[in-house]
C-alpha cells in the first residue's frame, strides 16, 4: 500500500541545513519504497511555482511573504486556499510536518486535520522552557499537536523534550533519528600522518553553538601540545570572536579559519584532520558528528542535548560543557590518536550500519501505517481537545478551529473539488516492502543520493 | 491523541490481557524531580496509574482535561465492536506482540516471540544501537533527567518589602509634589516656602554629596599611592591639619581609631530628615565594621532629629550636629581655601564646586527668565486636558523610573567577601573611576516628570507661583532621585529611614492639602503596595514550575576569563 504525501515546511532547498537535506533524503527515500511525495514550501527568491527534484518529487514553491529567518509569516488561515488546492491536485493522505519554528508547518497539519487527512510532524530542535520566544513557540505548538496524529523526533531527549512542550502523550512520539548518506562521507583514501594532528570545527559559528567555549580552548590546546593545528569551517557572529583569538594568541600558523563550506565539501575538509571537536551547547541530534566519525575522525564533543545518544564511547571522547573538561578531553583523544588506540579509519563502516536514509524510510513509513488506520477524529472531538489546550489559549484555539472549518466550507464552496483538476503522477516505482529490515543503505546502481548535485543538473 | 492498536481480527481478551500487562510492566512511575516538595505532588507531578492507564492530569504536561478523563477518543479506535471501545481506553501504541493479522508491528526488530520473552536486553537511550523496541517506546526512565524548580529560592517577606521601598520612595516624592502643587494653586502655601525649603534641602544634600565624592577621590588616591605620603596636609585650614594624620592614622592602625575618623552629616533632605553617617576608613573591612555602629549611635544621639519640625530650627543647618572632632568632612563655610595639591586630584574640590554654583546660577535664571513666558502657555487649554496629561505624564514617569538595581548592585554582588553594604569606591581603580562618573538615572523618567510639571505650573497664576514649582520640581525630579540612589548603596537604616520619612510627609501633606481620608487611602496603599504585595508574591511561589532538562542549552563553564570584556 503507497501514500501519497505532502511534506510541509518553511526549510528546504535552496537554503543549505539539516532539516532541509532530512526532508529530501527521507523524500527520495519513500519515493524509493512506492509512495508519492510532494513537498511544500515557501517561495525563495524567484524559485516560485513547481519544480521536480531527482526521483520526482514534485516540490511547490509557494509565494508567501517571509518575515524572519526564513519562516514564513504566520497568518492562521491564509496558507489554506493553495494548500488545498494542492492536497486535492495531489490527492494527499499524509500531510507531514517539518519543524516547529515553521510556520507553514504548523498551519499546514491545523488545515490538513480540517480536512480531514492523517498528519504527522517531525521535531529537529530542541527548546527551552523559559524565554518568551520559547513560551510562545510552545503553545502554537501545543495547539497544532493536540490534535496531530503521530509526532517523530530526531532523538530520544528531543522526544522527551517535545512530550513536555506539546503535553503529548508519549506514546505517539517515536524517536527516529536523522541519517547520513555514507557514501558521501568516506575516509580518506590515505589518512594523514599523525606527526601532526589536525582537529577539525565545522559548524554555524553562533553562541550556542559553543564558539566561546572554542575561543577560551584553543589556546590552551595549542600551548599544550606541539603538533596540533585547527581548521575551523562555517560562518556566524562567533567567526570575529575566532579571529581575535588567533591574533592575541598569534596563532596565524596553527589554526585556519575557512569560513563558509558547502555541504558538499565538508567531506573534502574532514579528511583533513583526525580528530573533530564539537563544542556545542545545545544539539537535537548533531548530525555533523557522525558525519565526522562516518570520515574517520575521532570526536570530542560537549555532552548535551541528545549527543550521547548518537555515537557508541569507542567514536567519541565526551566532555562536559567546561574549558577545562574540554580540553581535558582534547588532549585524551590527541593521545589516543597519536599512541594508536583508537582506529578512526574503521569507523565508517560501523557507521553505515548504524544509519542510513533507507532505514529513517522504512520507520517513517510504519508510522504511516499506523496513522493511516486511525480514524479521522469529528470536528467535536477536535474541538475537546483544543479547548483542553489552556484557559484562554484553549477559546482560542476552538475559536480557530471553528473559523478554519468554515473557511473550508466556503472553499468547498468557491472551488468546488470537481473543478480541481487532478495532477499526473510521476511513475511509481515498484513497491518494495520486504518485512525484514534491510540491513544497510545499499549503495546500489539506482542509489540516488547528495541532493543538491541533483538540482544543479536541473537547474 | 491515541494510536491504538487495531486488533479488529484478534480475539478481545487477549488482546486486551497483554495490552494491560504491557502497561504495566512499562510504566513504573519515573522518578519526578528533585524541586520542591509541593504538597500535592499528585497534582503536580506525573501520575501513573497502578492500572496501567496513563493518565497525565498533571500540570506539568497539561494535557488537556478533555483528554484524560474522557476515554481518550473512542472514535479514534477503529474497533468494530462498541465492548472493544471501552476497554480500549489505554492511550498507547500498542506495538509489539499484536495479533497476528495487525500490521501494526511498528519497528520492531526480530520476531514476536522474541519480544514477548522476557530475555530482551534492557531498553537504552541510544540511537546508534538497534533495538528490539519500537521506535515509541517509552520507557521507564522516560522524563528521568528532568528537574524542577531547580534554582528555586523562597522569598523572605522583610526583605521584600525593603526591596519595595525604592518605588514607594518614588510614589512619595510625586505625591509630594503634587501636593504642593494643590496648596500652591489653591493658596495654602506661599510658594515662596516650598521653594526655599526645597532649595535649602538640595544645598544641604548636594554638600553631602560633595562629601562623598571627596571620600571616594581620597580612597581612589590612597588606592594608587601605594607607598603613604604623610608629609602632607600642612598649612592650609586648620581641619586639614588635623584630618590628614588622622587619616594617615587610621590607616597605620587598621581600625584601631574605630569611629573616629567619621563623617556624621546631619541632613534633611527635601521635607524628610535623615541621618547621614560615612566612613572614612579606607580600608573595606574597617568601613563595614564601622559604618554599623555608628550609624545606630548617632541616631540615638538626636532622636529628634528625625522629623521635619525638630530640624527646621536648627540654626547652624549647614553644620553636621553630631561629629567628631577628628572628621575630616568639611563644614561647607570653612573649606573654601585651597587645598594643598596632594597628588592629583583631577578637579580639585574648589573648582568642582565652583562650576556646580555656575550650573546651578544658570539653571535659576533660565527659569526666572522662563517663568513668565510658561506662565501663559497653556492658557487656551482647557484645565480638564491639564489633568489628563499630567496624569499620564507622571504615570509615565512612574513606570519608566530606574529604580536601580542595576547600577551599584552588581558591583556589590562581585564583592569578593559578601561585603553587602559596599557599594563603590575602594575596590580598586575601576570601580572608584567609574563610580565617580555614575550613570544618570533613565532620562525618560525625568523629562515626563518636568514635562508633567511644566503643564501644571502653566496652571499658576502668578510668576512667583509657576518659578516656585519648576524650580521645586528640577530639585525632587531631577536631583534627589541620585542622591536616594547613592544613600541607598551607602546605608540601608538611612534608606529605609528616608522612606518612611518620605511617607509619613507625604502623607502628612496630603491630609494638610486635600483631607485626612486620601492620606488615610495613602498610607493604606503604601501598606497593600509594600507587604500586600509582598505576601502576594510569596503566595504565588507555591506555583512556581520551573522545568529543566537535557534539553536546555548548556552554560559554558570558564575557568579563566581572558576574553571577557
Amino acid at each position: 500500500m503507497s501514500y501519497n504525501i505532502a511534506m510541509v515546511s518553511d526549510f528546504f532547498f535552496p537554503q543549505p541545513g539539516g532539516v532541509e537535506s532530512h526532508i529530501y533524503q527521507v523524500s527520495s527515500k519513500l519515493v524509493d519504497r512506492g509512495h508519492k511525495v510532494v513537498i511544500i514550501t515557501h517561495s525563495y527568491g524567484d524559485r516560485t511555482g513547481v519544480r521536480y527534484l531527482a526521483n520526482g518529487i514534485k516540490v511547490y514553491y509557494v509565494p508567501f511573504w517571509v518575515v524572519y529567518r526564513e519562516s514564513a509569516l504566520p497568518t492562521v488561515f491564509s496558507f489554506f486556499p493553495i494548500l488545498r488546492q494542492i492536497v486535492l491536485r495531489e490527492r494527499i493522505d499524509i500531510v507531514h510536518g517539518h519543524g516547529s519554528l515553521s510556520a507553514f508547518c504548523q498551519e499546514g497539519l491545523l488545515h490538513a486535520k480540517t480536512m480531514g487527512l492523517k498528519t504527522c510532524f517531525t521535531d529537529h530542535s530542541l527548546f527551552g522552557f523559559a524565554d518568551a520566544a520559547s513560551i510562545l513557540t510552545n503553545k502554537l505548538l501545543k495547539f497544532t499537536l493536540s490534535d496531530v496524529d503521530h509526532v517523530i523526533c530526531v532523538s530520544h531527549t528531543c522526544k522527551e523534550n517535545t512530550v513536555l512542550r506539546a503535553a503529548l502523550d508519549p506514546f505517539t512520539v517515536s524517536a527516529i533519528p536523522n541519517a547520513l548518506v555514507s557514501k558521501d562521507f568516506r575516509p580518506a583514501d590515505s589518512p594523514p600522518p599523525t606527526s601532526t594532528i589536525t582537529i577539525v570545527v565545522i559548524s554555524r559559528l553562533f553562541p550556542n553553538k559553543g564558539c566561546d567555549l572554542l575561543v577560551a580552548t584553543i589556546p590552551r590546546i595549542c600551548a599544550q601540545h606541539e603538533n596540533v593545528r585547527f581548521i575551523i569551517g562555517g560562518s556566524g557572529p562567533k567567526a570575529i570572536d575566532l579571529e581575535q583569538m588567533i591574533e592575541k594568541n598569534v596563532l596565524q600558523d596553527r589554526v585556519e579559519m575557512l569560513g563558509p563550506i558547502r555541504h558538499e565539501d565538508v567531506r573534502n575538509v574532514m579528511i583533513r584532520g583526525q580528530i573533530y571537536l564539537h563544542a556545542s551547547l545545545t544539539e537535537a541530534f548533531g548530525t555533523v558528528i557522525v558525519e565526522a566519525a562516518s570520515c574517520g575522525l575521532y570526536v570530542v564533543c560537549t555532552q548535551v542535548g541528545g549527543i550521547p545518544e548518537v555515537l557508541p564511547r569507542e567514536m567519541t571522547v565526551f566532555a562536559k560543557p567546561e574549558e577545562d573538561d574540554l580540553v581535558a578531553a582534547t588532549s585524551r583523544a590527541i593521545h589516543a590518536i597519536k599512541s594508536g588506540t583508537v582506529r578512526p579509519e574503521m569507523f565508517h563502516d560501523q557507521i553505515r550500519q548504524m544509519y542510513s536514509w533507507t532505514d529513517v524510510a522504512e520507520r517513517t513509513e510504519k508510522v504511516y501505517d499506523g496513522i493511516m488506520r486511525l480514524r479521522s477524529s469529528r470536528l467535536i472531538d477536535r474541538l475537546k481537545r483544543y479547548y483542553g489546550c489552556g484557559v484562554w489559549a484553549g477559546k482560542l484555539f476552538v475559536l480557530c478551529a471553528v473559523i478554519d472549518y468554515l473557511l473550508m466550507m466556503f472553499l468547498e464552496f468557491w472551488w468546488p473539488r470537481r473543478n480541481i483538476d487532478v495532477a499526473r503522477d510521476w511513475p511509481r516505482k515498484r513497491v518494495v516492502r520486504k518485512e525484514s529490515p534491510s540491513q544497510t543503505d545499499a549503495e546500489g546502481p539506482e542509489e540516488r543520493n547528495g541532493w543538491v548535485s541533483d538540482i544543479q543538473d536541473q537547474e | 491523541m491515541a494510536l491504538s492498536l487495531s486488533s479488529t481480527d484478534a480475539p478481545v481478551s487477549s488482546g486486551f490481557d497483554r495490552s494491560q500487562r504491557l502497561s504495566i510492566s512499562s510504566s513504573k512511575p519515573p522518578p519526578l524531580s528533585n524541586g520542591i516538595k509541593s504538597p500535592d505532588t499528585a497534582r503536580n507531578g506525573i501520575l501513573h496509574h497502578p492500572k496501567g492507564l496513563k493518565q497525565y492530569s498533571s500540570t506539568l504536561l497539561e494535557i488537556p482535561t478533555v483528554q484524560a478523563s474522557a476515554p481518550p477518543a473512542p472514535n479514534r479506535t477503529p474497533s468494530r465492536s462498541p465492548k472493544e471501545k471501552n476497554e480500549y481506553n489505554l492511550p498507547t501504541i500498542l506495538t509489539e506482540g499484536p495479533s497476528p493479522t495487525s500490521t501494526f508491528s511498528y519497528s520492531g526488530r526480530g520476531t514476536i516471540k522474541e519480544a514477548r520473552s522476557r530475555r530482551r536486553k534492557p531498553w537504552r537511550k541510544l540511537m546508534w544501537v538497534k533495538q528490539n523496541y519500537p521506535d515509541n517506546y517509552t520507557d521507564a526512565t522516560f522524563l528521568e533527567s528532568l528537574q524542577r524548580n531547580v534554582n528555586f529560592r523562597a522569598y523572605d517577606f522583610w526583605p521584600l518589602v525593603y526591596d519595595t521601598t525604592v518605588i514607594i520612595q518614588h510614589i512619595s516624592t510625586v505625591v509630594i509634589f503634587v501636593c504642593a502643587f494643590i496648596a500652591i494653586s489653591v493658596g495654602k502655601v506661599q510658594p515662596g516656602y516650598i521653594a526655599g525649603a526645597s532649595t535649602i534641602l538640595t544645598i544641604l544634600g548636594w554638600l553631602i554629596w560633595d562629601d562623598w565624592n571627596e571620600e571616594e577621590q581620597n580612597l581612589l588616591t590612597k588606592a594608587q599611592q601605594a607607598a603613604p605620603s604623610v608629609s602632607q596636609g600642612e598649612s592650609s585650614g586648620e581641619e586639614r591639619d588635623i584630618s590628614q594624620p588622622e587619616k594617615q592614622k587610621s590607616i597605620n592602625s587598621g581600625g584601631g581609631l574605630e569611629g573616629q575618623d567619621l563623617v556624621d552629616a546631619r541632613t534633611r533632605e527635601n521635607k524628610s530628615s535623615t541621618v547621614r553617617s560615612a566612613s572614612l576608613s579606607p580600608k573595606k573591612s574597617d568601613r563595614i565594621s564601622n559604618v554599623r555602629p555608628t550609624i545606630r549611635s548617632t541616631l540615638s544621639m538626636t532622636p529628634s532629629g528625625t522629623t521635619l519640625d525638630t530640624m527646621k530650627p536648627n540654626g547652624n543647618l549647614g553644620q553636621p550636629l553630631a561629629r567628631s572632632l577628628t572628621a575630616p568632612a568639611y563644614s561647607p563655610s570653612i573649606t573654601a581655601p585651597t587645598r594643598p595639591p596632594s597628588p592629583p586630584p583631577p578637579p580639585s574640590r574648589a573648582n568642582r564646586r565652583l562650576s556646580t554654583l555656575k550650573s546651578a546660577l544658570l539653571i535659576y535664571s533660565t527659569l526666572l527668565g522662563l517663568s513668565p513666558i510658561l506662565k501663559s502657555l497653556t492658557r487656551t487649554t482647557t484645565s480638564d486636558s491639564i489633568w489628563a496629561l499630567s496624569s499620564w505624564l507622571f504615570l509615565v514617569n512612574l513606570l519608566c523610573f530606574d529604580y536601580g538595581l542595576s547600577e551599584g548592585d552588581t558591583e556589590v554582588k562581585r564583592g569578593p567577601d559578601g561585603g553587602v553594604q559596599f557599594p563603590h569606591g575602594s575596590l580598586g581603580p575601576p570601580g572608584v573611576g567609574n563610580s565617580l562618573k555614575r550613570k544618570l538615572p533613565t532620562s525618560l523618567s525625568t523629562t515626563t516628570a518636568l514635562a508633567s510639571s511644566v503643564v501644571l505650573a502653566s496652571r499658576l497664576a502668578e510668576t512667583a507661583d509657576v518659578f516656585s514649582l519648576l524650580l521645586f520640581s528640577i530639585q525632587i525630579f531631577g536631583l534627589f532621585p541620585l542622591f536616594r540612589r547613592r544613600l541607598r548603596h551607602l546605608s540601608s537604616v538611612l534608606h529605609v529611614s528616608l522612606t518612611s520619612g518620605l511617607i509619613l510627609f507625604a502623607g502628612a501633606s496630603l491630609h494638610y492639602v486635600v483631607n485626612w481620608q486620601w492620606s488615610l487611602m495613602w498610607f493604606g496603599m503604601v501598606l497593600g503596595g509594600g507587604g500586600g504585595a509582598a505576601w502576594v508574591l510569596m503566595g504565588m511561589q507555591r506555583y512556581k514550575n520551573e522545568i529543566r532538562g537535557p534539553w536546555d542549552p548548556a552554560r559554558p563553564v570558564f575557568s579563566r576569563r581572558q576574553w571577557a570584556d
